[in-house]
């Protein structure tokens, strides 16, 4: 990767604050996106992926975080010091956001022809009438049939998955380089699911906007994501190219996650269930932080954090203890 | 063997508009002629997305809806259980653990306090959790051991059948997996039946013996779990499998096909999946009938 | 991550917090303070002091508040001070039995509209509509005329009056509960409306009842003190603040302490139950619960 990545997330500790102490939510997060690459970020649910997201965009309640170290750097842009104006103009045009339930990002009470011209002239200096041109070339641009008449629907008269491809096309609206995308499919049937994801997929590849695609489904990782992060109670576990980590995984709590699915077993045999539950994270952790779920675990795991090390494939990296020992 | 629960031919329709003499002028097709039947022991999977009539199939099964025409058949008699899909929502935030859990029993016959929580205690460990807790709250519990708690209350009217609606969907693939173990081993101990509704195609082909997939109200393909993911003759099963995210199957390249519903209001007149349909030909303007082939596996389509 | 930490949020009393939390909103501390005012002076003081209200001396006719009367006293020489003391336990124990039970019936017939819905939701609905419609002063003074003037009967008019506000507040909340998957599996294992209404519906829709009953018992003292004014509530000589205000109405030129300080008791209970009841109301909205 030679171009300078769009968003560079570096050894990022945040913490919430609490009555008493606070909940360390993430510790030493590093992701980085380069241009036009589409990255997952995967992980069961306390894992943190949504509150990295929240963080690099500045979307958390100011006063109810710390971070504790590192930086965020998106567009060239120190999101940590940012301005609300930066901020401002960085959201309206160079990142955009899909979150998982369309309905929230939609105003009800307008029709989605308005909705969309708005969007569209707040960042481009055009008339009603280009605006208006624009937003139905951006639902077709989704496969939205009769962009016409949706342009005069209000959001609730759509389907999910309408709205949602509506959301898409609002997101691209702008031109943006980054796209966050927090679980967008999660609330919509796995035939609109494939639709969304790949209408999002192509539609980045055609103005190479690089994703940020944040979901709990390995498979949706595995399908549309170039590479990946595999995060566990607010740590990256594992990342690098998406093949890779999904094929010949290598950190235990990857493994467990791969093997935990109905699809690893026959069926009505048992599932490899991952035994215990989240280590309590508003106590200082002192080493891995799956340990105490891990068959692997040993004194050091439970003693001292483990260091990153390099797998086979180039950009594979773990953060284990007994990475030697999971290569076999 | 006996069916412990059946539905023959259902149909429901709900009123979604009246005229000025309260007359229905607009109906809702939210069922449209279901047959289905679960032998005790056994589990039957309900296959679908949204819309196609799966939680109203769920009402029906469990007696809260009546039928607008077809019948429900088999035992009825308090019988049957349910465990829903939200374990947030579906235990009551006010009630202590022992209340929620033998819930069935004192609302039919009052029992003294503590006969009531020597049985949610023994019904607690039945199902994986602690037996001293059953003075919590539910929110003292996380969203795995919250289900665990609505399986014991399902439990505890001594059911023949249980409906799991969705049981595991709002729940981490490691949580899923511990859940479906203990339904499971549940099923081989007590001999349930269990209706599994859900929209999650590999946690049928684990956890069913047999499968119904349903659309738009109608079941569209029904057979042995085997033979229906094995070798899927309607379009829209096979739609539905393909659209399942595979991990390791490299990148994705498909087709986008259209994915609106047609209205439930009017129904189509031909075959209901037509318009979706990649295979759709003549003849799929007629009204399309649940036939069958080899071993049960049965097809409502004419190209199938 | 987000579940996590509203689940933290939401996890039961932390009294730590929730003193820390009540610390943080002056309006609670202001009305919980008033309040303790309130029931110390009206609930201790009368014993503590255990004079008569109706100790006539005529020679203390009308005096000015001084160290022997503090609030000075009446046309007949009762001390103002000693009456008012009473007469809260009149005013404020009337409104908090006609709170009570309003809230209590309203509760119960709300939940049940609500709970069946269809005719019997739109038959309740409709007829707390007519209630509602006619203002509320008019209507109980109407009542408690019909009814003829006693205590009593102005007890039943408010309370009949208060009803709808309940009836309305607690269907819409239960149209929410009714939702809850926990109801849908009590109808499942065969649960009646009735139990529905006693095990899930009352405790979960209880938090709004009981501020609305807070903020109500200001209201309520008001107008228990409103009828009394005007002769359709406590008769003489029961020592009741309304009925003292209006009693001092005729010398409230030269004998501003008679109807003052009735008065101003009413006006001050009226204020602590009010800022107590936004406190609550605070303090349990869930947009409130640090959810970060």
């Amino acid at each position: 990767m030679t171009a300078s990545p769009v968003l560079s997330i570096r050894n990022l500790s945040l913490e919430f604050p609490l009555w008493g102490g606070a909940l360390h939510a993430l510790e030493d997060v590093t992701i980085e996106i380069a241009a036009g690459e589409i990255v997952g970020v995967v992980g069961e649910s306390g894992c943190g992926k949504s509150v990295t997201a929240m963080a690099a965009m500045r979307l958390l309640p100011e006063r109810a975080y710390r971070v504790t170290q590192g930086a965020i750097v998106m567009l060239g842009q120190d999101m940590l010091t940012a301005g609300e104006a930066d901020l401002r103009a960085l959201r309206g045009s160079g990142v955009a956001m899909i979150f998982q339930e369309p309905l929230t990002a939609l105003n009800p009470t307008r029709r989605i022809g308005d909705l969309m011209v708005e969007v569209i002239r707040a960042h481009q200096p055009i008339g009603r009438s280009e605006a208006r041109e624009k937003a139905i070339g951006l639902l077709d641009s989704m496969r939205i049939a009769d962009a016409q008449a949706v342009m005069r629907r209000y959001p609730f008269e759509l389907s999910g998955g309408m709205r949602q491809r509506i959301v898409i096309a609002l997101a691209f609206a702008n031109d943006p380089r980054l796209v966050i995308a927090d679980e967008p499919t999660t609330a919509l049937d796995v035939t609109v699911q494939r639709q969304v994801l790949t209408l999002l997929q192509a539609r980045a590849r055609d103005v190479g906007a690089a994703v940020l695609l944040i979901t709990h489904d390995l498979g949706v990782v595995s399908e549309y994501a170039d590479s990946v992060y595999v995060m566990y109670a607010g740590k990256v576990v594992e990342s690098g190219p998406t093949d890779a980590v999904l094929t010949t995984p290598r950190h235990p709590y990857t493994r467990a996650l791969l093997q935990a699915g109905p699809e690893a077993v026959a069926p009505k045999s048992p599932l490899a269930a991952i035994p215990g539950g989240l280590p309590d994270l508003r106590e200082i952790i002192p080493g891995c932080r799956y340990a105490g779920r891990c068959g692997l675990a040993t004194d050091i795991c439970r003693g001292a954090a483990p260091p990153q090390s390099q797998a086979a494939a180039p950009g594979h990296t773990l953060s284990c203890w007994h990475a030697e020992g999971m290569s076999r | 063997m006996s069916a412990a629960i059946g539905l023959e031919d259902v149909f429901v329709r709900f009123p979604v508009a009246r005229d000025w003499r309260g007359r229905v002028t607009v109906q809702a097709h939210a069922l449209n002629g279901v047959s289905i039947a679960v032998a005790r022991g056994r589990t039957l999977g309900i296959l679908g997305e949204s819309g196609c009539g799966k939680s109203t199939l769920a009402q029906v099964l469990t007696g809260l809806l009546p039928p607008s025409s077809g019948r429900v058949t088999g035992d009825r008699d308090g019988r049957i259980s349910i465990v829903l899909q939200d374990p947030n929502s579906s235990l009551d935030p006010r009630m202590p653990v022992w209340r929620i859990v033998t819930e069935p029993v004192f609302l039919h016959a009052p029992t003294r306090r503590e006969a009531l929580r020597a049985m949610a205690a023994d019904l607690l460990e039945c199902v994986g959790l602690r037996p001293d807790h059953v003075d919590r709250y539910p929110h003292e519990f996380s969203g795995g051991q919250r289900q665990r708690i609505a399986i014991a209350r399902a439990l505890s009217s001594k059911p023949d059948i249980i409906i799991l609606d969705e049981p595991t969907s709002a729940l981490d693939v490691s949580v899923q997996a511990q859940i479906l173990n203990l339904l499971l081993a549940l099923q081989a101990e007590l001999g349930l039946a269990f209706v599994l509704i859900s929209h999650n195609v590999a946690v049928i082909r684990h956890f069913c013996d047999e499968v119904a997939v349903m659309y738009l109200g109608q079941i569209v393909e029904q057979g042995s779990v085997d033979t229906v993911f094995a070798d899927p003759a309607h379009p829209y099963t096979r739609t539905l499998l393909d659209a399942v995210p595979r991990i390791g199957t490299g990148r994705a390249h498909h087709a986008l096909d259209e994915t609106e519903l047609p209205s439930n209001r009017t129904l189509p007149t031909g075959c209901f999946f037509q318009n979706r349909c990649p295979m759709a030909a003549a003849g799929c303007e007629r009204p399309q009938i649940l036939s069958g082939g080899a071993g049960g596996h049965l097809v409502r389509c004419h190209r199938a | 991550m987000m579940a996590a930490l509203s689940r933290l949020a939401s996890r039961g009393i932390d009294w730590r917090r929730l003193r820390h939390r009540i610390g943080a909103s002056p309006v609670t501390v202001t009305g919980l303070v008033m309040l303790g005012i309130v029931v110390f002076c009206v609930g201790l003081l009368p014993n503590l002091l255990a004079q008569d209200p109706n100790v006539i001396n005529l020679r203390a006719r009308l005096a000015a508040p001084s160290w022997s009367h503090l609030f000075g006293t009446d046309e007949v020489g009762r001390d103002i001070f000693i009456r008012v003391l009473h007469g809260g336990q009149v005013s404020i124990g009337v409104a908090l039995f006609v709170v009570a039970v309003s809230a209590s019936v309203g509760t119960v017939i709300g939940g049940l509209s609500g709970l069946l819905g269809g005719m019997v939701d739109t038959a309740i609905m409709r007829l707390m509509d007519v209630v509602l419609a006619v203002p509320s002063l008019v209507l109980t003074m109407a009542l408690a005329a019909a009814l003829g003037p006693s205590l009593t009967n102005a007890v039943i008019a408010i309370a009949v009056v208060r009803v709808p506000t309940y009836v309305r507040l607690s269907r819409g909340q239960t149209l929410v509960v009714r939702e809850a998957g926990y109801v849908m599996a009590a109808r499942v294992f065969g649960a009646r409306p009735l139990q529905i209404l006693r095990l899930h519906v009352v405790p979960n829709i209880l938090s709004p009842v009981v501020v609305q009953a807070t903020l109500d018992v200001g209201a309520v003292i008001l107008m228990v003190a409103g009828l009394s004014f005007i002769g359709l509530g406590a008769q003489p000589p029961a020592a009741e603040w309304g009925a003292m205000v209006s009693a001092g109405r005729s010398f409230i030129l030269d004998q501003w302490w008679y109807s003052a300080f009735p008065g101003l008791a009413i006006l001050f209970t009226s204020i602590a139950f009010n800022l107590l009841g936004d406190g609550i109301r605070d303090l349990t909205d869930p947009r409130q619960k640090g959810r970060s």
